[in-house]
């Protein structure tokens, strides 16, 4: 083979790559590092460290999160609320989707603007009506107040995600569904959806992702602290005197854990679902 | 649903509320507090609702709310008229809450029970607006000097600064550096980030150059010669050094805890938090009278207030009575690192057990309010200000003369009479 | 079909919205209670001359601007690299994806710790770094506001990088065979088939992160607060501040639409974009 750029693809090229994406990954990973240095360290520590080694390592601050706080029900809360909202916004969106890649109707377009304009406006600025809504609706501290406000924050994407996966399933194929005697939601739930399946697994992760972090809801909404999820309890760490950063980090990591494990499990299907949707 | 106005809505959670019928005897009461579930001032809120319930046979539904979400919490339930029958409220906000119409006053009440001479004279003070008291007292803080008396020791120093002076002497001797030019320790704490404590900072200086934020009649002064040299000498305390650049009050308060700054000025709250976590080094930490001739800063840090709405205001203020009790009072000091507002509440023993308590009740009494008298329902609109001037003086290098006269004309623009 | 999601965002997110309109052309402020009721289109007259919004508006332009390009920038960079490896490609794949399992709060307190200027983590490596000075990153108005947009990306471009990764993916691998016969070499790869195979899925990620960077709060408030003297406040730090600390909730719900109606005006350049892309879809 002449291939005039063979030597640079055989020695230097990979040798480039592999030296890049070191430096990025330990760009990515250097904070993860500090916050594991920084849980590692007895309370009040971490402000004074010196070196780029834990100092004084200890495991306290993990022993006292299981401890002294009701950790083992957070992961509880967070678990349920961001598996329930993220499987409600896929049902809820898909369905949505669906019409509006197989409907052709007036007004189609502006509705898919509406829907993430919704998304739009800074939580502040509607914190209070919103407040008097759930109030008025009795969801004010419950787990179904927090689902139905995650379900809120998802639904948007999900409509938008999942038409673009309908759009790339050929038409005829739910149309012979129906010829068959499906109705259109059978069509849909029957055909199009199994075909889809990956996608619709990229939005429950995005889903389960948004949920986990949010902080609107399960902060203005939510005020007893076994009803806590992830964020709201990590933040409790952050006291009017003093932060206790080492568990603050402690309860981060332990809280990325089951994030983790899902994103070990589902990878597969984050890549290729968000390849179907995203290329028509 | 139904169309009508938000400010309607916003305003009528309480016609809401208000048009409930009122039952005869309230069973059960809500309060709205901070840090229930923390150890100390929690367990003191714990026994109280017990003592309460055990005594009145009214319930107490007690609403926690970490104290960092406190202010905003009581913001949006008293904007939706969700807000429970009593309120844990700040002198810093309670003139917000009062202009709000969401608190009563308590006067009439306060002398039905006889309560008025059970809280320490000057105590109902900073929480009574033109003659009418809106809360009563509960804990109370100032900022005194804490130092590391081993630090001291190690460096040669006999005793703690008396003075100004003598202050930014001591930092700058304390003071320790690496090789590298990489402060190892600090001589001393001072808050100086994007936050509120950084407006006590300044007034902290003001006082101890004679002056404060406002006059007797309570005109701003933000930009008169004492208010300039407080800045001045933060300032020059700044450059120098000696003191950490751009650290939240919490941080350096843990830094101080392990060792990283050798003096600060603040609050008794620090001892637990040391004797907890730094148990080893807890003998080096000593109180000791704030560096300046005149009062400390401080005063009344949370008071019960009764919601203006609460169907019951009687059975409501029975929880203010308990509170104020003999036996409840007697107990404060087991439980919390506060300043109790009870007549002879902290005993010999407590005091005994608690030495680092000495110069917080010394100062207790003259402390001056951290709010600008005559200006109660502003405080969080001025606090960002002067904080801009501050930075704008300590960072960007403006003449303190010229960041707080602009401090004075928006101050005056937005909150003068 | 569309009904549940469309009644659950009409109500949960409609109906508030719709309620902060109405509060904008009122005045609802718990200073002073008595205004209510004052109706009229005084929030928008002061919006109109309000030097403090439109710069509040101008950061956060610009913090969008800057998460947005760093994010696509770094999870290309990322995708690019983590395509092809065959060997420990999940473990790769994850360190990548690592950042995105932390909520903004503790990016937030984590980057503020590494960034204090005298203990922070970054001056002490940076101290061994030859021509690097240091700096005290959230405190100076110079770099106060990059210092944030650096940690926001590192915490949000995960989100960038599995929707990139995924659309290098759906490249056929043909085209890069054919390529390789033409002795197109890897940059011309990229120009003449990478980017252009990806411009759609690219502009689905930038308006997601246009929406995420013009709305990001937490970090933000919890690292300067909109400091030091007003340096990093954008349109969201004001409008917290408008609400909770000026208790004028009418003029934080003119805020709000302003913000929303910034963002129609980008979402709708961008569905101009993209309708311009599928147009020139089938072009040269």
């Amino acid at each position: 083979m002449s291939d005039p750029y063979g030597p640079l693809r055989l020695h230097l090229l990979p040798f480039l790559r592999l030296a890049s994406l070191c430096l990025l990954g330990s760009v990515a990973l250097f904070p993860i590092y500090w916050m594991v240095v920084i849980a590692l360290t007895p309370t009040g520590f971490s402000r004074t460290l010196t070196g780029i080694l834990p100092q004084g390592v200890t495991l306290e601050n993990f022993r006292a999160l299981f401890t002294e706080r009701p950790m083992l029900r957070w992961l509880g809360n967070s678990v349920l609320v961001a598996a329930l909202s993220s499987a409600l916004a896929l049902l809820f969106g898909t369905s949505c989707g669906y019409v509006l890649s197989r409907l052709r109707f007036r007004g189609a377009r502006l509705l898919m603007v509406a829907v993430l304009i919704t998304q739009m406006m800074p939580a502040t600025s509607i914190i209070v009506p919103l407040y008097i809504l759930f109030r008025d609706l009795g969801l004010l501290d419950s787990i179904e107040g927090m689902v139905v406000g995650h379900v809120s924050l998802v639904v948007p994407l999900a409509i938008w995600m999942s038409k673009g996966f309908f759009d790339r399933i050929p038409a005829d194929l739910d149309g012979a569904a129906r010829i068959d005697g499906c109705t259109r939601l059978g069509a849909w739930w029957y055909v199009a959806l199994p075909l889809a399946l990956p996608g619709l697994a990229a939005i429950f992760i995005y889903g389960f992702v948004t949920s986990w972090h949010d902080f609107l809801f399960a902060h203005a909404l939510v005020h007893s602290p076994q009803l806590w999820t992830a964020a709201n309890a990590i933040a409790s760490f952050r006291g009017e005197y003093f932060t206790l950063h080492e568990m603050q980090m402690a309860a981060a990591l332990v809280f990325a854990l089951p994030v983790v494990v899902m994103f070990v499990l589902m990878q597969r299907w984050i890549v290729s679902g968000a390849l179907t949707g995203g290329v028509r | 649903m139904n169309t009508r106005l938000l400010s309607t809505a916003v305003l009528a959670g309480a016609a809401a509320l208000a048009g409930l019928p009122a039952a005869p005897a309230a069973a059960q009461v809500s309060f709205l507090v901070v840090d229930y579930d923390a150890p100390g001032m929690g367990d003191w809120w714990k026994l109280l609702v017990e003592t309460h319930q055990a005594r009145t046979g009214v319930a107490v539904e007690p609403r926690s709310v970490p104290a960092r979400q406190y202010y905003e919490r009581l913001l949006l339930e008293t904007a939706s008229g969700t807000a429970p029958d009593i309120l844990t409220v700040n002198p810093n906000n309670l003139g917000e809450m009062l202009a709000a119409g969401a608190i009563l006053p308590l006067d009439a009440m306060i002398d039905a029970h006889g309560l008025r001479d059970r809280i320490v004279p000057g105590g109902w003070d900073s929480l009574s607006v033109d003659g009418v008291t809106y809360a009563m007292p509960v804990t109370g803080r100032t900022l005194q000097l804490i130092y590391n008396s081993c630090h001291f020791e190690e460096a040669g120093i006999a005793g703690p600064p008396t003075t100004p002076g003598e202050f930014f002497d001591l930092a700058q001797r304390l003071t320790v550096t690496e090789p590298g030019g990489r402060v190892l320790r600090y001589g001393a704490n001072m808050v100086n980030a994007n936050e509120d404590p950084t407006y006590e900072m300044l007034l902290m200086w003001a006082i101890a150059n004679g002056g404060s934020f406002s006059d007797g009649r309570g005109a701003f002064t933000i930009d008169s010669p004492p208010v300039i040299a407080g800045l001045e000498y933060m300032k020059r305390l700044h450059d120098s050094g000696a003191v950490a650049q751009g650290v939240f009050e919490s941080d350096l308060r843990a830094m101080f805890a392990t060792g990283g700054a050798a003096m600060t000025i603040d609050g008794q709250w620090q001892f637990p938090f040391i004797q907890q976590n730094n148990p080893d080094n807890y003998d080096c930490f000593k109180a000791a009278r704030h560096p300046w001739e005149g009062s400390a800063t401080g005063g009344v840090n949370m008071a019960l207030a009764v919601n203006a709405k609460a169907a019951d205001p009687e059975a409501a203020f029975q929880f203010l009575v308990t509170a104020a009790s003999p036996e409840m009072q007697a107990r404060f000091s087991d439980y919390s690192p506060f300043i109790p507002y009870g007549v002879g509440a902290l005993t010999e023993a407590q005091l005994a057990a608690k030495p680092y308590l000495a110069p917080y009740v010394a100062s207790i009494g003259t402390a001056h309010p951290i709010f600008i008298p005559g200006h109660e329902d502003d405080f969080n609109e001025i606090w960002p200000i002067i904080v801009d001037a501050i930075l704008l003086t300590l960072r960007d290098g403006m003449p303190a003369a010229e960041s707080l006269a602009e401090a004075q004309r928006l101050v005056v623009e937005c909150c003068g009479d | 079909m569309l009904l549940p999601a469309l009644v659950v965002l009409g109500l949960v997110i409609g109906l508030p919205m719709l309620r902060a309109v109405e509060m904008s052309f009122d005045t609802v402020n718990l200073r002073r209670p008595h205004l209510a009721g004052k109706l009229g289109l005084h929030n928008y007259d002061r919006l109109l001359s309000d030097p403090r919004a439109w710069s509040a508006v101008a950061l956060s332009a610009l913090y969008m601007a800057g998460t947005v390009a760093g994010s696509v920038a770094l999870a290309l960079a990322a995708a690019l690299l983590t395509r092809r490896i065959v060997r420990g490609r999940a473990l790769a794949r994850l360190v990548f994806l690592l950042p995105w399992t932390f909520p903004a709060v503790v990016t937030a307190l984590v980057w503020g710790v590494m960034y204090e200027g005298n203990f922070g983590v970054i001056n002490r490596l940076l101290d061994h770094v030859p021509f690097i000075e240091g700096a005290n990153w959230l405190v100076d108005r110079r770099t106060a506001l990059g210092a944030l947009i650096l940690a926001q990306i590192w915490n949000e471009f995960p989100v960038a990088y599995v929707f990139i990764l995924a659309g290098l993916h759906a490249i056929p691998e043909e085209l890069y065979e054919a390529a390789r016969i033409d002795r197109a070499g890897p940059f011309q790869q990229f120009r003449f088939i990478t980017l252009p195979q990806l411009r759609y899925i690219l502009a689905v990620v930038v308006i997601l992160l246009m929406i995420m960077g013009f709305k990001s709060f937490p970090i933000i408030f919890i690292l300067t607060g909109g400091g030091p003297a007003g340096a990093t406040e954008t349109l969201t730090v004001l409008t917290f501040t408008t609400a909770f600390r000026r208790l004028d909730f009418s003029y934080a719900a003119t805020l709000g639409i302003l913000a929303v109606a910034i963002s129609v005006l980008l979402v709708l350049g961008y569905l101009r974009l993209v309708a311009r892309l599928d147009a020139g879809r089938d072009g040269p």
